[in-house]
């Protein structure tokens, strides 16, 4: 039943706001469905052409290992002799609840209605509804993109697949592909991004396999082995032969594709284009300082360099091995971190692949489900029961570990069904206590008395203000990238043309083509060459000839991107490059008018962080408050600095959030008294009703100008360290 | 605000007498009963101010400070004189070869990391990165030590890189973290009050926030709470600072800007020493790209033009300005590169040799300390390791390199871990 | 010993509270109820007595069975001997208790009374040594000393003529002991609400100016450097290998190895110096290879020490090391610093600790600047270093720079300053910095410099002076530096 949205448009600024039939009190859903029955109610309507959010089975028996982990944590205080922390209340849930379940507070709407409703069931009624929703999607694929690096900018955007890949990160999400899959999806991944996104997973350490080797071993495995690239690790078990034994597995896959040999239909092309080029310049081949129908094949078929394959080339130790149980440069035979599955006999690369996928992602293989189950747990709670949760050793031991354990058999249980070992852990009491002060300074004062105490990350800060402005912000979502490499086109779920004309053209037809094109090549080529020259030359410099020059230069360039992405329109070109420029741009502080036109480009532009550019380019809110610049595992962070401070006071966002058009102010105008406005600023922002010590102190200022009162209540509530926590 | 603003001065004073007392009994108590660190002795600190140029992936030593003519994989690199008889580098760098007079090259460094990540982590903290505590960089140790000199400007500054970049305020106080500069030209952003506030609307609104979150931080006293009300502390000192023309380039006449360049480096060098210029005691900028796993040589030809230049600029001008003789010029990288050229005709990581250079706040001009074999392989005579190489900075500070500072963990550290200054320089 | 009993060895330190209670019982019987009927206070004393013997006897078995792993130094043999004493007098006591019982005479009373009074002292010693194993040596006394530490007076006036004992007195103080480093560290140099040793040393004594025993100062040196490396695991919690190496009885003997880990005098037969000594990888040295490695400067450092007869001083000389100690600058200095501060003028001393004083004038609050010159005069011959950077200086401010007769640096850089100002420069004996960079300076300001013969650096960047005033400039004071595009850069 309650899987209904019901949409309503407010008249005054025709804002629609959807919500769930069951954020609603009793009262209030009957009546609705009377409505809707009635068809006087236009449910769901607007919800069209979203792609759906796979639902959280909902199974009764579910709460009983919530429960359970409750009674393991009762225990646990306990032995500590300390006191749990004490539950919550609405308001307080509430905003935990839609910042820790789909990542931004919730709209006035929401707010309302939860508070209103007085069901006894509401606080988990409201989890599964939360789960089900596209925030959901949004929230996770933050906490994946910063694991997993992703990026849609620069390179790894563009020629090593991230547009591609981040879509499909994020309809791993949406359908809520078992955990393990997942992996394994990642792990086997071969061929060119645009074919299977996955590939990303690899080329994102495009030529570093031993690196991209201890990344996964880090973040699937916990177990960190960068010190094992080089020499036995100090402090760990591991020897450089574990390592290397491990890397052999997937060192057969190979980043990057050799156009010249590696597929035999390319190879046919570039031969007959040899042959041409040979013509043309009476049988000699041309160095790279000249153009020919060659050098034009190389630039176009540049995007299939970027790509995936299996190869038989064996692991050798390194010629500086140091070690008495293997010689330097030896082969290494392939075998797994725990347990002694050795496959030396598997020579075949993908055979390997496989056997070690499946050895990484089995139910077997404890750290697997350990560091997921535990990620997990950090996920919701803010602590991981084992920290870090990515540097496991033999040692590491959880604050309770029963706990752990039975954690890890539920994720089992549940066949690393993440959603729904979401939403065991959100049912738990646990997840209603009062967050707790973790201080890194003394060792051990936390007990796990409740959740941890935790500033709004980057992406919950910025989705939150962008909720203020949108209500319908979930609704808002950005399907296609778009990243340009070389004046190749990498736009997500489109081939580029190297690829479509290979797969459909004849290596004959394909040939001809390209030597068609090698004159606008050549002449592009050309006007390069005589730009650079022109630009080192300073008798040129400022005088119209150089421009000329430079002007030639753009025109014959825009011809040969033309040819190389055929089926991509100027305006389309264009249109990327504004969206990319608006998502990276920050009103700079210089000329009012100009940042103000920033601005409201900013405002059309608006969308959840999962929805723009991967990472936020400086100065962005999201990198003002520690996104992850995506060069590291998890590397966002949580400090405050000047900058945060500066920009919740002045920015235009700010100023834009006081003036008429948030849409917390548009609620408040419609509101009576002084009274009913401040109540609707609070719920709006701060999703709490104003204490009483408040409204003696606010109403006052309503006395004067309401405008001003209005926009100082709010710029001091954006300006307050609670808007920034999460209690 | 004000009186607010001169509780900090005082505050800052009384820990700078400290330190001073600190510094040279700490040292001064060991000099008088072991001549080996009598070498320590803090005699007058040299610098004041340290414009640290980080040189991100990793510069190819023997391509630029350390060129080996005779080396086979030279590549077609030349090596020229510099204004110094007997001291050559590469004919990348000719206007800085013109001054070298100015500046000391150390071409015996040596890293014990050899990934991007714990390389920089290690030269900016001299600490081996580690997942259970962030360790502070110089910037954050300079300004906790012997406090701010202007007391509305930051006294850190990063221009450039990223704002997770390692070397921040570490374990010590957040309000020590450097203040973040995306790019040179914007200024600094968000520092202008609505034109619809005044002063005194502000600090209406302020109270307001306070008044909300009153009970909020009775109930979650935590450090990262109360760090934000130093973040706030500080962003209201800077918007009302008088200084603030210090962030902006504009104001600099166009020859100057000519001299430093168009490129985003030379404007980032070009505010370096504005700030500088207005009492902000370090600034950090980074140029990029050094990772030059392939065609080594076009690539680090491309990268030294703003380097030589800029650098050139920056020396010259805060010569003229009487600056240079308290403001330590720092070019550091987080490794070399290996003398053999690769397939790709690139140079891959190489930490067991690498060339950093010193200029400025009193190092002495024109030497070279340490050197590196026939091939730039390896160190040849007096080593220097990283922790050393930023002993020297905060010597030349007048930073106490022995006094050991308890992280809020209880774990021991200093300013440049062992690190020992290469007092010859001075 | 039999082994049955080493697991219950922990039980001594709870059974040993009894015979002290008992003890104190039968005090009180034998003097409170002196005259109540004998009857029943007999059954009663006869009683205690006898608990008092049993659990005597059950303490000191289990004392003896905890003597083998409770890893204490040899302190251990002195708790052992007076406990054994104890037991005996117990004993004694208990016989002439019965024996005084029996006969009821006054002379057996009295010798009862004696034997009581001597268990009574040896109870006393034995508890205080085994409270000493267990809470560290002068637990008691250690509260009190903790008040003494804060106990230190501001400092008075230092005067230019006690500065060699100034020099002597900064031998004295070093980071050391724990103390120091409790001191709260989230800001490094913290410590100004709350005492921190290592700057508590802002105390007086430039009166009885005395030079430390540097034997105290090497062990203090030497004291950091085992914090840094050796107590974690030799210390008071853990003793690794049977050896403790924070008290001065138990440094000397080895642990499990039984080689003497610091003989006085004789680095050759210290464990101890040939350990840390030995290549960080090899099984034996210290510390251990995954520990941080001592560098040699320390290790040297404690060599020192060690030949130096590793002087161990007592509380008291240590704590009266504490407070030998200079100042830095002094209160009337202090004062103008507060003042000044309040106009935005950042001032303070030179780091390397003298009195002396820099004032940067350039970052001065808006119209303060007239204030700040006031308060300015203040500091004469204390201040070195001047900024006057950028500003739009008051005439008479150039004549009040004759004051600072040890003024060695001058940044006029930006101001205003005109040639005619320039010649009360050459008032100022020490001025060797002078930065004119920016200014209206001309040729006829360089005339005015001739006379400041100690010059040695001058900028004259961004002027009015010609290559022509230069030369002559250099000409009359040839030591000097001119900073000018068209003199220096090639």
């Amino acid at each position: 039943m309650h899987r209904d949205q019901v949409t309503f448009r407010r008249t005054v600024d025709r804002k629609v706001v959807s919500l769930a039939l069951n954020q609603f009190s009793a009262k209030d859903r009957s009546y609705i469905l009377a409505q809707k029955e009635a068809g006087l109610l236009s449910a769901t309507a607007y919800k069209q052409g979203q792609p759906d959010v796979a639902r959280v089975v909902k199974r009764q028996d579910h709460f009983g290992a919530s429960q359970q982990i409750d009674k393991f944590l009762a225990k646990y205080w306990e032995a500590q002799g300390v006191e749990p922390a004490p539950i919550i209340d609405d308001a307080t849930y509430l905003r935990r609840a839609y910042l820790k379940i789909i990542g931004r507070i919730p709209t006035y709407a929401e707010a309302v209605h939860f508070l209103n409703d007085n069901t006894p069931r509401k606080r988990s009624e409201l989890i599964d509804s939360l789960l089900d929703s596209a925030g959901y999607v949004s929230h996770n694929f933050n906490l994946w993109a910063d694991i997993l690096r992703a990026k849609t900018t620069g390179r790894e955007g563009s020629r090593y697949g991230g547009i591609y890949y981040i879509p499909w990160l994020k309809e791993q999400i949406r359908r809520n592909v078992p955990y393990d899959d997942f992996v394994e999806s990642l792990l086997t991944a071969n061929g060119y991004p645009w074919d299977n996104p996955a590939v990303a997973y690899y080329l994102r350490d495009f030529g570093m396999p031993l690196d991209n080797m201890s990344m996964t071993a880090q973040v699937f495995l916990g177990t960190q082995m960068q010190c094992a690239q080089c020499h036995d690790h100090p402090t760990d078990v591991w020897s450089q032969k574990d390592f290397y034994e491990f890397a052999a597995y997937t060192y057969g896959l190979k980043t990057g594709v050799n156009i010249q040999n590696d597929d035999p239909k390319l190879k046919e092309v570039m031969h007959r284009l040899r042959e041409t080029t040979k013509k043309q310049n009476k049988g000699k081949i041309p160095g790279n300082q000249k153009a020919s129908p060659m050098s034009a094949g190389r630039e176009f078929f540049d995007p299939l360099k970027w790509g995936v394959v299996h190869t038989e080339r064996p692991l050798k130790l390194p010629q500086d091995y140091q070690y008495d149980d293997a010689k330097p440069k030896d082969i290494v035979e392939p075998k797994v971190l725990f347990g002694n599955q050795s496959d030396a006999k598997l020579h075949d690369s993908s055979e390997r692949v496989d056997s070690y996928a499946d050895w990484l992602v089995s139910k077997n293989n404890e750290r697997f489900t350990l560091v997921i189950a535990n990620r997990m747990w950090k996920h919701v709670m803010g602590k991981g029961l084992i920290e870090p949760v990515d540097e496991l050793t033999d040692e590491s031991a959880a604050d309770d570990p029963e706990l752990m354990a039975y954690l890890e058999s539920i994720m089992i249980a549940l066949d690393y069904d993440l959603k729904q070992y979401l939403r065991v852990l959100y049912n738990t009491q646990y997840f209603q206590r009062q967050a707790v002060i973790d201080n890194p300074d003394l060792a051990d004062d936390y007990h796990l008395e409740g959740p941890i105490f935790q500033r709004m990350s980057s992406e919950q800060i910025w989705d939150s203000i962008a909720t203020l402005m949108t209500p319908d912000i979930d609704q808002i979502l950005n399907t296609s990238y778009k990243g340009n490499n070389g004046g190749i086109q990498y736009v997500t779920g489109q081939k580029p043309a190297a690829a479509v004309y290979l797969d459909e053209w004849s290596a004959q037809k394909i040939a001809s083509h390209i030597t068609k094109m090698s004159d606008v090549y050549a002449a592009y080529f050309a006007a390069r060459t005589k730009q650079n020259k022109a630009n080192q030359d300073p008798t040129l410099k400022g005088t119209p000839e150089l421009a000329a020059i430079r002007n030639e230069f753009q025109n014959t360039r825009r011809a040969w991107n033309q040819m190389l992405n055929p089926d991509l329109s100027e305006s389309d070109a264009g249109a990327s490059m504004e969206m990319s420029m608006m998502a990276a741009n920050f009103p700079s502080t210089k000329g009012k008018g100009k940042s103000n036109k920033a601005d409201e480009k900013w405002i059309k532009n608006i969308r959840r962080a999962s929805e723009l550019q991967s990472p936020q380019s400086n100065g962005h809110l999201l990198e003002v408050f520690g996104q992850s610049d995506r060069m590291l595992i998890e590397n966002s962070d949580e400090k405050g600095n000047v900058l945060q401070a500066l920009f919740l006071m002045n920015s235009n966002q700010t100023n834009w959030l006081l003036a008429q058009r948030s849409a917390p102010v548009l609620e408040a105008r419609q509101a009576q008294t002084p009274k009913a406005k401040l109540e609707t600023l609070y719920l709006g922002f701060l999703a709490r009703k104003p204490s009483e010590a408040e409204m003696e102190a606010l109403l006052p200022y309503f006395n004067g100008d309401p405008e001003k009162a209005r926009q100082r209540i709010i710029w001091a509530m954006l300006n307050t360290q609670q808007f920034l926590f999460i209690q | 605000m004000y009186d607010e603003l001169n509780k900090l001065d005082e505050l800052s004073r009384r820990k700078f007498i400290q330190y001073s007392a600190k510094a040279l009994l700490g040292v001064g108590l060991s000099a008088s009963t072991t001549p080996l660190w009598a070498s320590q002795t803090i005699k007058k600190p040299t610098a004041r101010n340290v414009i640290y140029i980080y040189l991100s992936g990793g510069m190819s030593h023997i391509d630029t400070f350390d060129p080996k003519s005779s080396w086979k994989d030279q590549g077609p690199v030349q090596t020229i004189d510099t204004n110094v008889a007997g001291i050559q580098i590469s004919e990348y760098l000719p206007s800085l070869a013109r001054r070298m007079d100015k500046i000391a090259i150390i071409r015996s460094m040596n890293s014990t990391q050899g990934a991007h990540e714990p390389g920089n982590y290690f030269m900016h903290t001299s600490y081996a990165q580690r997942g259970t505590i962030k360790h502070p960089g110089l910037g954050a140790w300079l300004n906790s030590m012997s406090g701010k000199t202007n007391s509305t400007l930051p006294g850190n500054v990063r221009i450039g890189g990223s704002n997770n970049a390692t070397g921040g305020a570490g374990f010590l106080d957040s309000k020590y973290e450097p203040l973040h500069l995306g790019s040179p030209d914007d200024g600094l952003p968000y520092v202008d009050r609505h034109q619809s506030v005044d002063e005194a609307e502000l600090r209406e609104r302020l109270a307001l926030a306070q008044m909300m979150d009153l009970s909020f931080h009775k109930k979650y006293p935590s450090k990262q709470v109360r760090a934000y009300g130093d973040v706030y502390e500080q962003a209201i000192k800077l918007m009302n600072s008088k200084d603030l023309a210090a962030f902006d380039l504009s104001q600099e006449p166009k020859l100057t800007r000519d001299v430093y360049g168009d490129s985003r480096f030379g404007k980032s060098c070009l505010l370096a020493r504005r700030l500088v210029e207005h009492g902000v005691r370090f600034v950090e900028l980074t140029l990029g790209g050094w990772d030059t796993h392939n065609d080594n040589h076009d690539q680090v030809a491309g990268l030294t033009s703003p380097l030589d230049q800029s650098v050139s600029a920056l020396l010259d001008d805060l010569h003229y300005r009487g600056l240079l003789d308290e403001t330590l010029v720092v070019i550091g990288t987080e490794f070399g590169r290996s003398p053999e050229i690769n397939s790709n005709a690139g140079r891959n990581h190489h930490p067991s040799a690498f060339s950093c250079v010193l200029a400025g706040g009193g190092i002495k001009g024109g030497q070279v300390y340490g050197s590196t074999d026939a091939s730039g392989h390896s160190v040849a005579d007096n080593g220097v390791s990283v922790p050393d190489f930023n002993a020297t900075i905060a010597y030349a500070l007048g930073l106490p390199i022995d006094k050991v500072v308890h992280s809020p963990s209880g774990r021991p550290f200093r300013v440049a871990d062992k690190g020992r200054p290469i007092t010859a320089l001075f | 010993m039999p082994d049955f009993l080493i697991p219950f060895g922990p039980f001594h330190m709870v059974i040993l509270h009894l015979p002290i209670g008992a003890l104190t019982a039968i005090w009180f019987l034998e003097f409170l109820l002196e005259k109540n009927d004998e009857k029943h206070k007999n059954q009663a004393t006869g009683l205690l007595h006898l608990l008092l013997l049993i659990s005597c006897g059950l303490t000191v078995v289990l004392g003896l069975s905890y003597e083998e792993f409770g890893q204490y130094g040899d302190e251990i043999e002195q708790h052992r001997f007076w406990g054994l004493i104890f037991a005996g007098c117990i004993v004694a006591t208990y016989l002439c208790y019965w024996i005084h019982r029996k006969l009821g005479k006054r002379s057996s009373k009295s010798v009862y009374m004696l034997a009581l009074l001597a268990a009574t002292i040896t109870m006393v010693m034995t508890a205080h040594q085994g409270g000493e194993l267990v809470h560290g040596k002068g637990f008691l006394s250690k509260p009190f000393q903790e008040e003494k530490r804060q106990a230190v007076a501001p400092a008075p006036f230092v005067d230019e003529s006690s500065k060699e004992s100034t020099d002597q007195a900064r031998i004295v103080t070093q980071p050391t002991s724990t103390s120091a480093l409790d001191a709260p560290m989230d800001d490094v140099m913290n410590g100004t609400d709350q005492f921190d040793p290592i700057t508590a040393p802002i105390a007086m004594l430039e009166q009885k100016p005395q030079v430390l025993d540097p034997r105290i100062a090497l062990f203090e040196t030497s004291q950091t450097i085992f914090e840094r490396n050796c107590y974690k695991c030799h210390g008071a919690t853990k003793q690794k290998g049977g050896y403790r190496l924070d008290e001065q009885h138990s440094i000397n003997l080895g642990g499990k190895s039984k080689l003497p880990a610091i003989v006085p005098g004789n680095v050759e037969q210290s464990e101890l110096m040939y350990r840390m000594l030995l290549p960080h990888d090899d099984d034996d040295a210290m510390p251990p290879a995954e520990k941080d490695p001592v560098s040699s400067e320390d290790i040297d450092l404690v060599r020192q020490w060690i030949e130096a007869g590793a002087y161990w001083p007592d509380e008291a000389e240590l704590s009266a090391a504490a407070s030998d100690t200079v100042k830095l600058g002094d209160a009337d200095t202090d004062q103008l610093i507060e003042q000044i501060s309040r106009t935005g003028v950042k001032a303070e001393y030179n780091a390397w600790g003298d009195e002396s004083i820099r004032i940067d004038l350039g970052v001065v609050g808006p119209g303060q600047l007239n204030e700040a010159i006031q308060q300015l005069s203040g500091f004469r011959n204390k201040l070195t270093w001047l900024d006057c950077s950028l500003l739009e200086l008051p005439t008479n401010f150039f004549t009040q720079l004759q004051l600072f007769k040890n003024l060695e640096r001058l940044h006029l850089d930006g101001s205003n300053v005109t040639d005619a100002q320039l010649t009360p420069l050459s008032k100022l004996p020490k001025l060797s910095y002078l930065n004119l960079y920016n200014t209206k300076v001309s040729d006829t300001g360089l005339k005015a410099l001739q006379r400041c013969t100690s010059l040695q650096k001058v900028f004259l960047n961004h002027t009015l002076v010609t290559p022509a005033g230069i030369n002559e400039l250099k000409n009359t004071l040839p030591g000097m530096e001119v900073i000018h595009s068209s003199s220096s850069m090639n």
